[in-house]
């Protein structure tokens, strides 16, 4: 296994998020996306636990996507997980817009890598499907493409080393 | 062949004046087939304009195609010289076909929704987004960027339910359905085919093809 990570999916109270991470004992953090900036927090803060950034595609073009990645390694997080991102339709509100797929976003992201913009060390991680032949196919080609890690949300028969799974989901 | 749905009646009238001279034109390929615009509906168009004055009611072949328009149009000619609005029950490519053939003014009757693909009349699906980057041919003959709502070209996305789709959860998820028939065909290997982005330059307006 590559890891355990805790799931900070919306922070509406960064001072909140704050207290949880001086207290958290897990290696591994992943702040979403769904509510105020991930960005908020200092980048002392940042560095003194493993945060990983989760970049959410809805909504962002392949412009956004790749500033937002560099944002990230500029702020110190120690990796990114690239996920597509819910499908919310509120009334009168206009549909999400996807630009990338996850596949077309990790093939970007190692780019990046490639190209010497990120480190080498800072960790593409992607939300893969899981629970289905189709689903375990494209995740195996996920690792193939570069990822150093998978997020499922149940394990894939042998890709247990490359995979991190969520232990626990809070918002503050 | 293109959808199209009728817009409100009274929405059409408002933009005809009422000492306004009228022609109703349909078109009994596509929106004969929606029922919206073929002879049927032309008539009924014609009856629901009260106290305006209707001059001539037409169906042509397929107004969108100018030479057919001009063709057929011209066997009103002389309706079309003392009207002063047309109403058209075509898509918009029609609309604007008829406006470039007359010169008059063109009040659009329908909406116009997709490219359909026809079970039988009354069940008309969207099976192809006019992309402009097909990747049929690795995907068992099935689009996803039509029938995903995510519009996924690599799928299928983390959300998938079993084989079911998140957003529409009665649906199949497309990918699980192109997993299932390149199996069929004994061509799994190109589910993983990578296809890059779209290029959103392939769908900017207008689009033209000329040779």
């Amino acid at each position: 296994m590559k890891g355990n990570f805790l799931y900070c999916s919306k922070i509406t109270n960064p001072a909140a998020v704050r207290e949880r991470l001086k207290n958290c004992s897990e290696s591994y953090v992943l702040c979403g996306e769904y509510g105020l900036s991930p960005f908020l927090l200092t980048r002392d803060e940042i560095s003194a636990k493993r945060l990983l950034y989760e970049v959410v595609l809805s909504n962002k073009n392949r412009n956004l996507f790749c500033d937002t990645i560099l944002s990230a390694h500029a702020a110190r997080f120690c990796g990114i997980v690239i996920s597509s991102g819910s499908f919310e339709k509120t009334l009168s509100m206009p549909m999400p817009v996807f630009d990338l797929d996850v596949t077309q976003a990790l093939s970007l992201a190692t780019s990046l890598r490639k190209n010497g913009k990120i480190a080498p060390d800072f960790l593409l991680g992607v939300r893969a499907p899981s629970g289905s032949e189709a689903a375990e196919y494209r995740a195996r080609y996920l690792i193939e493409l570069g990822a150093d890690f998978i997020v499922p949300s149940v394990s894939i028969a042998g890709l247990e080393e490359r995979t991190m799974m969520c232990i626990e989901e809070f918002t503050a | 062949m293109i959808v199209t749905t009728k817009k409100n009646v009274k929405e059409i009238i408002s933009y005809v004046s009422s000492n306004e001279g009228l022609i109703i034109v349909g078109c009994s390929e596509c929106a004969a087939s929606c029922q919206t615009g073929g002879s049927k509906q032309v008539e009924e168009m014609a009856q629901q304009m009260g106290i305006h004055r209707v001059i001539a009611t037409i169906s042509i072949h397929a107004p969108c195609d100018k030479r057919i328009a001009s063709r057929d149009l011209k066997r009103i000619d002389d309706e079309i010289k003392k009207a002063d609005v047309l109403i058209a029950l075509t898509c918009g490519s029609g609309v604007q076909a008829i406006s470039e053939v007359t010169g008059k003014k063109v009040i659009a009757a329908l909406n116009t929704h997709f490219l359909r693909m026809v079970e039988r009349i009354g069940r008309f699906y969207e099976r192809c987004a006019q992309c402009g980057d097909c990747i049929l041919n690795d995907t068992g003959g099935i689009c996803p960027y039509t029938r995903c709502p995510r519009k996924v070209r690599n799928g299928p996305c983390e959300f998938i339910a079993g084989i079911m789709c998140d957003v529409h959860p009665h649906t199949e998820c497309v990918w699980h359905l192109i997993f299932t028939r390149l199996k069929q065909n004994g061509e799994e290997k190109r589910f993983t085919v990578f296809h890059p982005p779209l290029q959103w330059e392939n769908r900017y307006s207008p689009q033209e093809v000329v040779w």
